[in-house]
């Protein structure tokens, strides 16, 4: 185990690494910087400002420097928003997209896992249709069109929450719901697909042939095996669902990380992409990790470092 | 597994409580409460509310609401006393001796003094400092110079005569003058704080001293800043409001909803597509910007280097549908110079003594005829045409608009729209390396200079790459003059070479679409963009 864990930290970091050279690498390749301005500055107005961020710094030596920086936890000063840092940037929007983030992976969860079992359970019977009708409508259905409705509706029509921003305990349930929409219906059908699979397997015949009751098949027999694909499936989606939606944050307005993904890259603020990128990175690799570890868990077949 | 659900169940709530605690509460400041309170959208987070720093146009109104310059505008946009009660102009207008008020302090009380404003202009300046806006000081004598590091700041036309006397030296005289005392990027501010808190004095709202009628009392970062009337500025009889809610909404559908549902008074910004629908309400307002969105040919690349074509392509929109019909607001340009420039020597607007250059409705027939005698007849043999512009959906549906009304006047089928992601989209066009690019000009001050200068061989904004030593020689004359009749003339003449020469097709002038609940009262909306709170009311 211990020799498991060395390797997988080993491995991270390089994977990082090349995260980090590559981002750096892509960003400068574009055209356009984070002073490019419909009204173009006199060029010693731009001199004055590229001293300033080290922007006339060899492209080498601002790598080192930003390696440099990197390890010591400092990830640079936002070029666009003036005084800010991006460790800043990541500590203020961050524990706001997690928020959001937890309570609808746990709408998800309670809503998508039950559907799906109770599909699997009663098979082809009125109950497994209505579910997966629901769940092929959640799939289909984009975020920001339940979004714009529950704002509608919701906000506007009878008044019942805020209709956008981060002001109340409130304003977390509508782009909750949005943001679980598409999550929810996958997971019920992953979920319903995987049992349907597990139930037919030779152990579950013999644990009914034992005369072991239902509940007891069902939940501790067959629901464990059937939940790898799950687990697999939610390892990656907590860390993108954790650091936030673009699309949700911008139309409710909520001041997470999410938006900072799309909007440092069209600002060109160099310092918030590889920050975010490296952020989301470093917690990617950690989901995967701790999967790796549920697994063995879950499913004493899977044996870690072999 | 019972047990795991039922832990997730409370998991749940117990992160649906946790998130509450985030938020501020704000319910008691609403437009309903006892305290009147404006709540007003102000879009994107500000990238800087330092008066040195700022670029953007939302900013400029939260400097506006904390702080004060010399001068400051009136509801038509005209200088008039802010901190200097009076001043006076050297008979060769390079010289400004500003008599400011005794009794102007800042917001934790101390006087403010001619010595805040010649720091204040330092720091701008400074390179170190490293201010966009700087060159909005540049009328200084040895300002630019000082910028790039040839000068000291010893050389600087500023000097502080006593704490309530400040004499200004131009390079040369510069009648809108008053007018940049009046913005941001002029206003004064404070040694001491700067000095102790550095780059984060903006971001805490005791640091954030200013000398305007409204001080920040909160900022919760990408959601919201509060501001209540300031009890230690000069004219604090003058606010009638106790302060104001800047919201940070992005999308345009968002803040509408937020308006409709009653959590906010004023937005800036509506769906386009809703504008109709809107306008029936009768909370929907139009207002005027110094501004003009034009497109832009690159007239050193064929078959554009030919006047004919250009004017030809112009003739064939019809600029009234586009503001009518494509964007549903804004005002058919008809020249570069948006309307509200005034002709100072004629007492007039620019735009009413210049007249129009380009007919609002299209006219196919002179297009066409254009074209035929540019050797294109129906534009047989005419090369493909490209237009460019950046992601956005209002440019996406002028462009398409626009693309029609060529296909249809001018009988060519060889056009095509192209986007490009914005910085990229930049970057093509001041390399220069499009037909013809969207364009669009917000003027710095109220004065036709803002935007002929555009114009002038090798200028940065210079997007057509045209150059004309006239023209040059038009805008040289109009700077050094101390006759504003004769400027006006030379400025006239700068406008109709351009014009003539159809270097650009002027397309609308820009509006800021609003809606506005009907109990807010007495609010100002420069042309420039900034909203000035000091004479609004709330009267229910």
């Amino acid at each position: 185990m211990l020799t498991y864990i060395v390797k997988r930290l080993a491995t991270s970091i390089i994977t990082i690494w090349l995260i980090i050279t590559i981002t750096f690498a892509l960003m400068h390749a574009i055209p356009g910087g984070p002073f490019t301005r419909e009204k173009v500055l006199p060029e010693p107005v731009k001199k004055n400002i590229e001293k300033r961020y080290h922007l006339n710094d060899p492209l080498w030596k601002q790598y080192i420097d930003y390696l440099k920086n990197l390890a010591r936890g400092d990830l640079g000063p936002s070029f666009k928003y003036q005084g800010v840092t991006v460790n800043k940037i990541i500590a203020d929007g961050f524990p706001v997209s997690a928020q959001l983030g937890l309570a609808s992976l746990a709408i998800m969860l309670l809503i998508g896992l039950p559907a799906g079992i109770i599909s699997a359970l009663r098979q082809n019977k009125w109950q497994d249709h209505l579910a997966m009708f629901l769940a092929t409508l959640g799939v289909a259905m984009p975020n920001f069109v339940i979004a714009t409705l529950l704002i509608y509706f919701v906000g506007v029509k009878l008044g019942w929450l805020p209709t956008s921003r981060w002001i109340s305990w409130k304003s977390v349930i509508m782009p909750a719901i949005a943001l679980a929409g598409y999550y929810t219906a996958y997971i019920a059908r992953l979920t319903r697909s995987s049992m349907l699979e597990v139930l037919q397997q030779d152990y579950i015949r013999t644990a009914r042939a034992k005369g072991l009751p239902e509940r007891v098949v069902v939940y501790k027999h067959a629901l464990k095996n059937a939940l790898i694909p799950i687990v697999t499936y939610l390892g990656p989606l907590i860390a993108g669902i954790l650091t936030g939606s673009f699309v949700i944050e911008k139309i409710f307005a909520i001041p997470g990380l999410g938006q900072h993904f799309v909007t440092s890259i069209s600002n060109r603020d160099y310092t918030t992409i590889m920050g975010v990128t490296v952020f989301y990175a470093t917690l990617l690799v950690l989901m995967n990790f701790i999967v790796d570890v549920v697994y063995s868990f879950i499913d004493p077949r899977i044996r870690l470092g072999k | 597994m019972r047990r795991l659900l039922l832990l997730l169940a409370a998991l749940s709530l117990l992160v649906i409580l946790a998130a509450g605690c985030g938020g501020a509460s704000q319910g008691k400041d609403t437009a309903q409460g006892e305290l009147k309170f404006i709540r007003h959208n102000h879009g994107e987070e500000p990238e800087s509310i330092d008066p040195a720093l700022n670029t953007t146009v939302n900013g400029g109104t939260i400097i506006i609401a904390c702080f004060e310059g010399l001068t400051s505008l009136n509801e038509k946009d005209e200088p008039v006393p802010g901190v200097a009660e009076s001043w006076d102009i050297s008979p060769d207008k390079t010289k400004y001796t500003f008599h400011l008020r005794k009794d102007a302090k800042w917001s934790d009380g101390k006087p403010v003094t001619a010595g805040d404003f010649a720091y204040a202009w330092k720091r701008a300046l400074n390179p170190d400092t490293a201010a966009e806006y700087c060159y909005q000081l540049f009328y200084i004598k040895n300002a630019p110079e000082f910028n790039e590091g040839k000068a000291k700041a010893e050389d600087l036309g500023i000097k502080v005569v006593d704490d309530y006397t400040l004499e200004v030296e131009l390079s040369a005289p510069t009648p809108y003058f008053l007018n940049l005392t009046a913005f941001p990027t002029l206003f004064p501010v404070r040694q001491d704080i700067i000095e102790q808190y550095g780059d984060q004095w903006t971001l805490k709202p005791e640091t954030y001293i200013g000398n305007g009628p409204f001080k920040m009392t909160e900022w919760q970062s990408k959601d919201h800043m509060k501001f209540v009337k300031n009890e230690n500025y000069w004219d604090k009889d003058r606010v009638k409001i106790d302060g104001i809610i800047e919201t940070f909404i992005a999308e345009a559908s968002t803040m509408l909803a937020g308006y409709e549902a009653g959590e906010l008074d004023i937005i800036d910004d509506v769906p386009l597509n809703e504008i109709d629908n809107l306008k029936k309400t009768g909370e929907f307002h139009m207002f005027k910007q110094l501004g003009t969105y034009y497109y832009c040919f690159n007239v050193t690349k064929p078959p554009f280097d030919n006047p004919k074509v250009r004017k030809a392509f112009a003739l064939a929109i019809d600029r009234e549908d586009i503001t009518t019909k494509v964007r549903k607001s804004g005002i058919p340009a008809t020249a570069f110079v948006a309307p509200g420039v005034p002709d100072t020597a004629a007492g007039k607007d620019f735009r009413e003594v210049g007249g129009a250059f380009f007919p609002v409705k299209a006219q196919p027939e002179e297009a066409r005829r254009l074209l035929a005698e540019a050797g294109y007849p129906d534009g047989k043999g005419l090369p493909d045409v490209t237009l460019i512009y950046n992601n956005s959906e209002e440019h996406q549906i002028i462009a398409e608009a626009i693309l029609e009304m060529w296909k249809k006047n001018l009988g060519i089928e060889n056009v095509t729209v192209q986007n490009q992601e914005w910085a990229v989209f930049i970057n093509t066009r001041q390399n220069g390396d499009f037909q013809i690019a969207r364009h669009g000009w917000i003027g710095d001050y109220n004065d036709a200079m803002t935007f002929l200068d555009l114009f002038t061989t090798g200028n940065g904004n210079n997007d057509a790459h045209w150059s004309n030593k006239q023209y040059d020689e038009l805008i040289k004359q109009a700077r050094l003059s101390t006759d504003e009749k004769e400027r006006m003339r030379t400025l006239h003449q700068a406008e109709k070479m351009i014009m003539e020469d159809a270097i650009m097709i002027p397309i609308l002038h820009y509006t800021e679409n609003c809606m506005i609940k009907p109990y807010v009262k007495g609010l100002v909306k420069s042309m420039l963009g900034f909203t000035y709170f000091d004479r609004a009311e709330i009267v229910k």
